[in-house]
């Protein structure tokens, strides 16, 4: 009787202990596992209220970006290089200029980056017409860089400059 | 020793004898209140029939309003050896040995086969009167086996002359019976169960059988049991007798001339009366035979105090111990179990809500995905916009530098932005006097940080200076 109820005692002993060992592993892996699932949805959580914010100022942004863009804001890709010249023209007309040989060129983007416009144009007229037409330029493209601009010899007060302009090309599609 | 626990208490007392079975259970609260649940008696041809007994048993007990609770088994005086001894010990273990050694050889029955309690009544010079009390352990196993089959299992098996004593007590509120020794009488078919309280405390007892049924029999067998206490000498003498029982026989004004012949004092303890149950036993007293008395099994659970006698063996209680750790063992087991199986239920369902959230948002990222990348493209575009107007403002700046810093003869003829923030400068200028005092002035405006002189030729034709410089802006 004794030895039969020693050998249960120790039976119950150790399934006693083989549960707690096993809830102690569980819990462990348990608690791991937990700690990931909730760390991984603090994270999405955090991009997506990111994105969120990014989303409610959508508005905001689209307006800004068409006020930054001016003229340019309703043109398409395809017809940006038109639309440049033609502000260009517009400009040199307004100040007195003669704007001619026109040459135009474009490259590629990579990945987000727009690609670039390049103008080439040959203005002829009034040195300070010329410095108004420079400064006006922003306003017909926006984002604009000058790359150079060479003066050549002219007579009777008027000056002749060789313009290289650069342009991004937005895609707004 | 035994004590009751002071919560609310569920008792149940039972008594199985030649006669048949009777059952009895009530509740205690904790402030001593006591209430009948049920009271049942019934007789069993077959008395010596185990099966039989066991079987009216557990119907009676299946009947009971609500679970057993507490159990306490009866005994009959007439089942049991009582002896009186004194003994040279004060010591309560001492004196169990001592008993057990001095009634050796003087029993029925090896003191193997014997359930012995020994009740100390008092001393005596330096030596301790005890009441010896030995019953037949198959006997006593009998009444354990046939509860146990019937599903109740005992916690003590009690002297149902103590008991009757404590319910004549109990009937007796005032404390009337406290302090003198008085003699308990439970009269029966053909037998009486006698017994001496002194204090309160069973101290004397005596079975005896086969009575008849007048006056003259009864009355011979009080003053034979009178006589045979005061001649143990365990106590002063008896001042008054209390009787319960059988007594619808006797013919009126028995107990008067019972007095009479005692020469003491004879109350009649009638549970109809004077009993702490008067509207119970009311209702309860229709219903059953008169000639069954419940004054013992009505005694336990009344009795306020320990009862002194308790046959029930150590082995027994043991083992009763020991399923009451397996079972609490079981239920602390099941409800580890429970609350583990709650806890994993509800972590699961909560991963699982956690791994739904997870996945929600990020079907919602990729869905919002391409309105964001439009948003941040306009962004870029207004930041790289801003940027290229700053730097063209600076350009014209400098080229309003260079043109407005030129010496007179001096001739501008190509500006150019080589890099981020260099611009080459190529003019022609008369002689190299101009030209340094172009890169004077051109130093002296704060707009440049450095002016460097990068080639000068004269040209062969019209002697004028063709002169490269760079300029570098202050950031």
């Amino acid at each position: 009787m004794s030895e039969r109820v020693s050998s249960r005692m120790v039976l119950i002993a150790v399934v006693w202990l083989l549960t707690v060992m096993g809830l102690v592993w569980l819990g462990q892996g348990g608690v791991g596992l937990w700690n990931r699932q909730t760390e991984e949805l603090m994270a999405v959580r955090e991009r997506l209220s990111r994105v969120h914010g990014w989303l409610a100022v959508e508005q905001e942004v689209a307006a800004r970006e068409a006020e930054a863009m001016g003229p340019l804001a309703r043109v398409g890709r395809s017809e940006l290089m038109w639309a440049s010249l033609e502000g260009l023209q517009a400009l040199a007309g307004a100040q007195g200029l003669f704007l001619n040989d026109l040459r135009p060129s474009e490259t590629a983007g990579g990945g987000r980056r727009p690609g670039t416009i390049r103008l080439d144009a040959r203005l002829e007229g009034p040195l300070a017409g010329i410095g108004k037409f420079l400064q006006q330029i922003p306003d017909k493209m926006p984002g604009v860089r000058l790359e150079s601009l060479q003066f050549l010899p002219q007579e009777k007060g008027q000056v002749q400059a060789l313009l290289r302009l650069s342009l991004p090309a937005w895609d707004r599609s | 020793m035994r004590s009751f626990s002071q919560a609310t208490q569920r008792i149940t007392a039972v008594s199985v004898r030649s006669g048949g079975v009777k059952l009895l259970q009530a509740r205690r609260d904790s402030k001593g209140s006591v209430t009948l649940l049920g009271m049942k008696a019934r007789q069993v041809h077959e008395a010596s029939d185990e099966e039989s007994l066991t079987r009216v048993l557990r119907e009676m007990v299946e009947s009971l309003p609500e679970p057993p609770g507490e159990t306490v088994g009866l005994f009959s005086s007439d089942a049991v050896v009582t002896r009186y001894l004194s003994l040279p010990s004060q010591d309560p273990d001492e004196l169990q040995a001592m008993a057990l050694y001095q009634m050796e050889g003087s029993l029925p029955y090896s003191i193997e086969q014997c359930v012995v309690s020994v009740k100390p009544l008092g001393p005596m010079g330096e030596a301790t009167r005890v009441l010896v009390v030995v019953a037949h352990r198959p006997d006593i196993e009998r009444l354990i086996r046939i509860c146990q089959r019937a599903n109740l299992r005992l916690t003590s098996v009690a002297s149902a002359t103590e008991a009757v004593g404590r319910w004549h007590q109990a009937c007796w509120p005032e404390g009337a019976l406290d302090a003198a020794a008085w003699l308990a009488v439970e009269v029966s078919e053909d037998e009486i169960d006698l017994g001496v309280f002194l204090n309160g405390s069973l101290s004397y007892m005596r079975h005896v059988s086969h009575v008849g049924g007048d006056l003259q029999d009864l009355a011979a067998c009080l003053e034979e049991t009178i006589q045979a206490y005061e001649k143990e000498r365990v106590g002063p003498k008896i001042a008054r007798v209390t009787i319960s029982g059988r007594l619808d026989r006797m013919a009126p004004g028995a107990l008067e001339r019972l007095e009479v012949l005692l020469g003491l004092a004879v109350h009649r303890v009638d549970p109809l009366e004077r009993s702490p149950f008067k509207d119970a036993l009311a209702v309860t007293a229709k219903e059953i035979a008169p000639e069954i008395s419940f004054s013992d099994l009505l005694g336990v659970v009344c009795v306020p105090r320990l009862l002194g006698l308790d046959l029930l063996p150590l082995e027994t209680r043991v083992e009763q111990a020991r399923q009451s750790v397996f079972r609490q063992g079981r239920w602390l087991l099941a409800l580890l179990a429970l609350t583990m199986t709650v806890l994993a239920v509800w972590v699961g369902l909560r991963m699982a809500c956690v791994f739904l959230a997870t996945r929600q948002a990020h079907a919602e990222v990729l869905t919002l995905q391409a309105q964001l990348t439009r948003v941040q493209r306009k962004a870029e575009t207004i930041q790289a916009i801003g940027t290229a107007r700053d730097l063209y403002a600076r350009q014209i700046r400098w080229i309003g530098s260079a043109v407005q810093h030129l010496p007179p003869g001096v001739t501008l003829q190509f500006l150019g932005m080589e890099g981020e923030g260099v611009v080459v400068l190529r003019a022609v200028a008369p002689d190299l006097t101009m030209i340094t005092a172009y890169s004077a002035a051109l130093r002296g405006d704060l707009l440049w940080a450095t002016v460097a002189l990068r080639a000068a030729r004269v040209q062969t034709e019209q002697g004028k200076v063709e002169f490269e410089m760079a300029l570098s802006p202050k950031q």
